[in-house]
Order: structure tokens, then sequence, then C-alpha cells
């Protein structure tokens, strides 16, 4: 569904966020971080209404951008940036309440700097979701805020007293402006800075991947449809209202990820910013910008969370993949036990007999018939061993993985090669009814490991001195495999079994095949693995 | 070897049929009497009518495995050497063969022809010191039993006396007799045939 994504890797916490910040570039650190805060601080100030804060405050994005980056470690150092060039520039003056003052300049980066941390050390623990990138900065943004608005009431009551009295209607405001403010300025400016961040220190690569064109047309039309709207009720005098912009921006952060979702709410806030801000009634623009700061978050997290669950998927695929090469290397090292045990057979033969030619051949009088029988000994021991030379080379091959023709009843005396010892181990009798011979085309080895997985779990699920029962026939052109057994109620289930039976159903969907389970009895179970036949059934 | 003596008698137990054969041939021509098996399950059923030196057996087999195998001949015959063959040796299955199977050694496959037939002498001499130590012991009567076990439990005549109920005078007439059938003179000796016989 998503495509917009930026690779996981482009979204990982940079490596400096691990690192503290050299002592050598404390100072010039800080100043910079001050200097660029104060700026901004003071840019936000020509759009500022009432109150302690504009609404749109970009310099708690450029804080929360830094504090993301550089960590909990650069908290005291953006904090001591941030009180002394405020106060140096005059951009805050202490007032009457000096340790007000004081506390409400490093307040908010505080609390910051501790939703930040919190987040980061304690999203997921309950749900692993929530610990996935890229939900953890979605989480602190829209939580950051919040929390320092809560922790700005102590401090911000002297300064909506009048005369003893404190004005609630002002306070409120202040402090919803206040959240509004910051909200919107860390989830505006926050994740471009980071974006860049990440780019100019070789974090993560400037290649950026555009989604699918459909999926540009689908949210240019659902972000069109609800602009439209809004103008169509504002037009019929039904006032502004942003619900459909909501929904659609929700909808885009599904679709696209964070990038979608980001453009989205920057859009938004563009339109609405300039067209309020000269708005008289407080009301009604506070409710539009609440709104606007409920899209902004909305909009994030849709974002956010339509990533994680693309890396969890993501993550999942790379797990089955580690877990399909497990079992393909089991399979491999039983295929190795029996190749083994299959040569030194043969080849300890050759070695006595040869050794005993040599000796045989120097005698003054050697027994010619007894030579000439030795020697055709080792002759046929070399022929059986060049047979089975020949079909292991067919699993190495560069041919390997290219699909061949394979017959079904050779497949299953190689099969029960491999599958005796384990069974034997088991105590377990594997029972090979010969039936009518079928070719089919596939992958040599991947069939083997599924017929393999059928295997083990039927000897897994048997009780000791149990029977497993291999059978093959014809369908119409389709070639059946069945592998019937009794069944241990005490151990029907074990552990690994659920896995090779998925392995050994993909396999036989890849093969345009089927692996099918039946009851012939309350007390026996039996799968049957149905494959095309490839070159027509021979007896 | 022994001139005087028949040659030992080797049982080769191993489900490829060439194999065991060629083996029984290598012994032939080494001077031993050898047989080759192809299912453990037969030389069981015929193993009362030729009790051998040595069965050298291999580990994987079809029905009954090595050790299965082993176990179910040292009931039979535990004056029988074992030698194992493995094309897939693992250090567990080395171990159990030789501590808890009671085999002269383990080999792994394609065989050492030189090291199988040291382990082969080896067993010959083991199992024929160990059925000379069993047929002595088996000349004691059940009252002689009684006493050559206590004795070698480090018993004194009178403890042995006391233990029995009967006078230390008895003892020392079991003990002489003892020492007459097997052939010893001495705790020491006693106590040296007292464990392959099962005392």
């Amino acid at each position: 569904m998503i495509s917009f994504f930026a690779s996981r890797e482009q979204w990982k916490l940079p490596q400096s966020t691990r690192r503290p910040i050299p002592l050598m570039q404390l100072l010039p650190v800080g100043l910079m971080y001050g200097a660029c805060f104060v700026a901004l601080h003071h840019v936000a100030a020509r759009w500022a209404m009432g109150g302690f804060y504009s609404l749109w405050f970009p310099a708690a994005g450029f804080r929360f951008a830094f504090l993301w980056r550089a960590g909990v470690r650069a908290l005291p150092i953006a904090a001591i940036a941030e009180l002394l060039l405020e106060l140096a520039t005059g951009e805050t003056a202490l007032g009457r309440h000096p340790l007000f003052s004081i506390a409400g300049i490093i307040g908010p980066c505080l609390v910051y700097g501790a939703a930040i941390y919190l987040v980061r050390s304690l999203a997921g623990r309950r749900t692993p979701m929530l610990r996935l990138e890229p939900l953890p900065f979605a989480l602190a943004a829209v939580v950051g805020p919040v929390a320092a608005c809560v922790a700005a009431l102590p401090w911000a009551l002297p300064s909506a007293s009048v005369a003893g009295a404190i004005d609630v209607r002002t306070l409120v405001a202040a402090l919803v402006v206040f959240v509004l403010g910051d909200m919107l300025g860390v989830l505006i400016l926050a994740p471009p800075l980071i974006w860049l961040a990440d780019r100019a220190t070789g974090c993560s690569p400037w290649r950026v991947a555009l989604p699918r064109l459909p999926i540009l047309v689908e949210v240019a039309a659902v972000a069109g449809a609800a602009w439209g709207w809004v103008w169509v009720m504002n037009w019929a005098g039904l006032g502004l209202s942003l619900v459909p912009v909501l929904l659609a921006t929700c909808w885009i952060g599904l679709r696209t990820g964070r990038p979608g979702a980001w453009a989205a709410i920057v859009l938004t806030a563009a339109i609405l910013l300039p067209t309020t801000a000269q708005a008289t009634d407080v009301d009604h623009r506070l409710a539009l910008h609440m709104m606007l700061a409920c899209i902004a978050a909305v909009g994030y997290l849709s974002g956010s969370f339509a990533e994680a669950d693309a890396n969890h998927i993501a993550e999942i695929a790379r797990r089955d993949r580690l877990l399909y090469q497990a079992e393909r290397l089991k399979t491999l090292r039983a295929m190795s036990v029996a190749v083994i045990h299959e040569i030194s057979q043969p080849l300890s033969t050759i070695a006595i007999e040869a050794n005993h030619l040599a000796i045989e051949s120097m005698a003054p009088l050697p027994n010619l018939s007894e030579l000439a029988a030795t020697a055709q000994l080792i002759a046929r021991k070399a022929q059986d061993m060049a047979t089975m030379v020949r079909r292991l080379r067919g699993f190495g091959g560069s041919g390997a993985d290219t699909p061949t023709p394979i017959s079904i009843a050779l497949l299953l005396t190689d099969l029960a090669a491999i599958a005796e010892p384990e069974a034997n181990a088991a105590r377990v009798a594997l029972n090979f009814v010969s039936g009518s011979d079928a070719v089919v085309r596939g992958q040599d080895i991947e069939l083997r490991q599924a017929l393999l997985n059928l295997l083990r779990n039927a000897i897994a699920a048997s009780p000791p001195l149990g029977n497993v029962e291999i059978d093959h026939f014809i369908v119409g052109q389709r070639a059946h495999i069945a592998v019937e057994n009794n069944i241990d109620r005490m151990i029907s289930r074990r552990p690994g079994m659920g896995l090779g039976l998925i392995i050994a159903r993909s396999i036989a969907e890849a093969h345009g095949g089927a692996i099918t389970e039946h009851k012939p009895s309350p007390t026996r179970i039996r799968f049957v693995l149905d494959l095309p036949i490839a070159g027509g059934s021979h007896e | 070897m022994n001139e005087s003596a028949p040659p030992a008698l080797i049982y080769v137990v191993d489900d490829d049929h060439d194999l065991s054969c060629s083996l029984t041939r290598m012994l032939i021509r080494t001077g031993y009497r050898a047989e080759p098996f192809v299912d453990p399950a037969q030389l069981l059923a015929a193993y009362d009518a030729g009790p051998a030196a040595c069965v050298l057996t291999d580990v994987m087999m079809g029905e009954m495995d090595g050790f299965t195998f082993a176990e179910r001949l040292r009931v039979i015959d535990p004056a029988a050497a074992l030698i194992f063959m493995t094309a897939w040796p693992t250090t567990a299955n080395a171990v159990d063969a030789i501590r808890r199977y009671g085999g002269v050694d383990y080999l792994e496959k394609p065989v050492d022809l030189d090291r199988l037939l040291a382990a082969v002498e080896e067993s010959v001499a083991w199992s024929t010191h160990r059925r000379r130590q069993l047929m002595r012991t088996a000349r004691l009567s059940p009252r002689e039993r009684d006493v050559f076990r206590l004795l070698i439990k480090g018993l004194s005549s009178k403890a042995i006396a006391a233990e029995l109920n009967v006078s230390p005078k008895t003892v020392e007439d079991h003990r002489a007799q003892i020492s007459a059938k097997t052939e010893t003179s001495g705790l020491a000796q006693l106590i040296s045939l007292g464990e392959p016989a099962g005392f």
C-alpha cells in the first residue's frame, strides 16, 4: 500500500544521538543553537497574538529537532543557551517575577527533553508496535508540547494575575495558544530539519523515492475534494469547517507515510494561518487553530503509523526468509549425512579390496580368478559411486535453481535414505508403497524439502513403534504423494511442526500444487501433496 | 596368535552386503575365522551356535542400530568384544560406544585397515581373557559364590562366618575350595576375577 516510504535506514536514529557532544564544541554548538532559537522566536513575534506565544512557534520545532538529534545529553546546553541568549537579546525580560520568568524560559526545554527521553525509553513496553520507527518521533512530537503546557501552568499563573485576581479566560487562552503554537512548530519544522540534518551528516542518502503515480493522483484527488468541500460550505455561508481536511490528511498519511502527511499539514497551515491571522473573533480563531493542530497531530501520527506498519511487515518477511533458510540448511545437513553414509560404504569396500589386490598381485603364484573377482567388485563399487555423484551434481550445479523434470519415484527413493535415520531414532517405521511413477517439473531441492517436512512432522507425531506410510499415485493430470501416520494424542503437536507445514505449503504452491489434510480415521492423519504432471504419466 | 588354538571367530555386521563380505574376506586372509551378516537380528538368532571373540558392527543400520544390537548381544554373551564402525562419527556416539556399550574401538568409515586389525587383535585378547575368567568363577557352588562375594567386598573370614551364620572353619574350607577352583592365590587375584563375573 505504502510506496512513498524512505527505507528503514533513512529514518533510523543517527549514531550522533548516542554520543555526547565533545567538550570543545560545547560553546559553539550552544551559541549556534541559542542564536537560531532566539532568531526564530523573534520571527514568531511578528504574528504573535496576545498571551505568551505566537500561533505558529517555529522555535519549538527547532528545539525539538535539536534535542531529538543531539540526544538528552545536550539538554543542559540547550536550556542554558536559550536562557542566556533570550535575556541577552532582550527577547524575554525578567519582569516582576525573575524566578518565574527564568522557569518560563528553560521549563519547556527541560520538559521537551524529558518527553523525548521517556518516549524513547518507555514506548513499546506494553505495545511493541509503538517501538517501531518512526512512531516514537511522532509520539514525542505530540506529547512534548502538551507536557510543556501542563508544566507551564504554575509559572503562568502570576503573569495571568491582574491585581491579585486570575483572569481564567486569558490564562486558558494563553495555554491553548502555547500548545497549538508549539505543536505546529514541532510538526511543521522538526521533520524537515531532521531530514536535512540526517542527509547533511551522511546518516541517510539524499535520494528520495517518489510515490507511484496512481497514489499521487489518489491523494491529490482526496485533498482536492476535501478543500473543495470546505470552500463550498464556507461559500454557502455555513462557516469554515476543517473536518473534511482532517479526514483527508489522515488518509494521505496512511497512504503515503510521513512525507505526504507533512506536505498536507504544511498546505493546511499555509492556507489557514494567513487567512485567519486577522480574524477578530478570538473564540472562532482558537477553534480553527485547534483543528489545525489536530490535523497536524493526526496526519503525522497516521503517516508514522503507516511507515511503522510497513517496517513491521518488512521485518516479519525478513525473519520468514531467515527461518526458511534455516529449514533449508537442516535439509542439507540431513542430505549430507545420507550422502556421506552412502559414499563411505562403497569407499570402504574399495579400500579393502584394492589393498588385497595390491598384496595378492605381488604373490609368486597369484590366484587369478580371485584377482579378477576383486577387480570386478572394485569396478562395480566405483560405478555405484559415479552414479551417486552424477545425481548429487544436480543439487550444487548452476541448474540447481532452474526447474527440472523430477521423477516422483526417484525423489521418494532418495527421501527414504534421508529420512531413515531420523525415523530410526524416533523408533518409527517408514513404509514406502510403490505406485505409478510420474514426472513433475520443479526445483528438486525444494520439493525434497517440502516432502521431508511432511515426513518429519509425521515421524514427530507418530507414537513410538508407529509407522508412517508414504504412497504416490496419479489422479488426472496431477501426481499425488500421500504421507499418512497414526496420531499420538499426547504428542500430536510439537514445536516446529507448524513452520514445517507452512514451508511445505509455500513450496507446493510455488510449484502449482497444494497440500491437503485428511482424516481417514480418528486415529490416523494423511497429508497429500499434489503437483501438476509435466511430462505425462508413465508406468 | 596362538598356533595351537583354533583361529578366533569374528562376526561382521553391516547392512551393506558387499562391505560386510569384503571385511570378512580380509579378516579370513589375516588368519581369523569370520562370517558376514547383513541383519543384526539374524546374528542374534544364530549366535548361541557359535559365540564369537569379536563382533564388528556398523552403527547406522536399517531396523536395528548398532547400539541396540550391542545391548542385546551383551545379554547373550558378556565375553564378546565389540568394535563399532560408522560413516557419521559424533563425539556423543563415540563416548557411548566405549563407556556405555563397552566397545573396544569406534572406527570411522572409510575404515583404516591397520587400526581395524589392531582393534580386532586387542578384542580377541580381551575376549579370551574374559572368557577364561568367567569359566573359573562358573565352577563355584552357590555357597562358595556367597563367600566369594563377601570376600571381594573385603570382609574377614570371621565377619563372613557371622554374616552367613556358619562357623569360621566352614568359611576357611570354602576359601580353600574357591582358591583351588579359580586357580588364584590371594585376595587381589580374587577381586580381579569378581568384577567381570558380575559379582
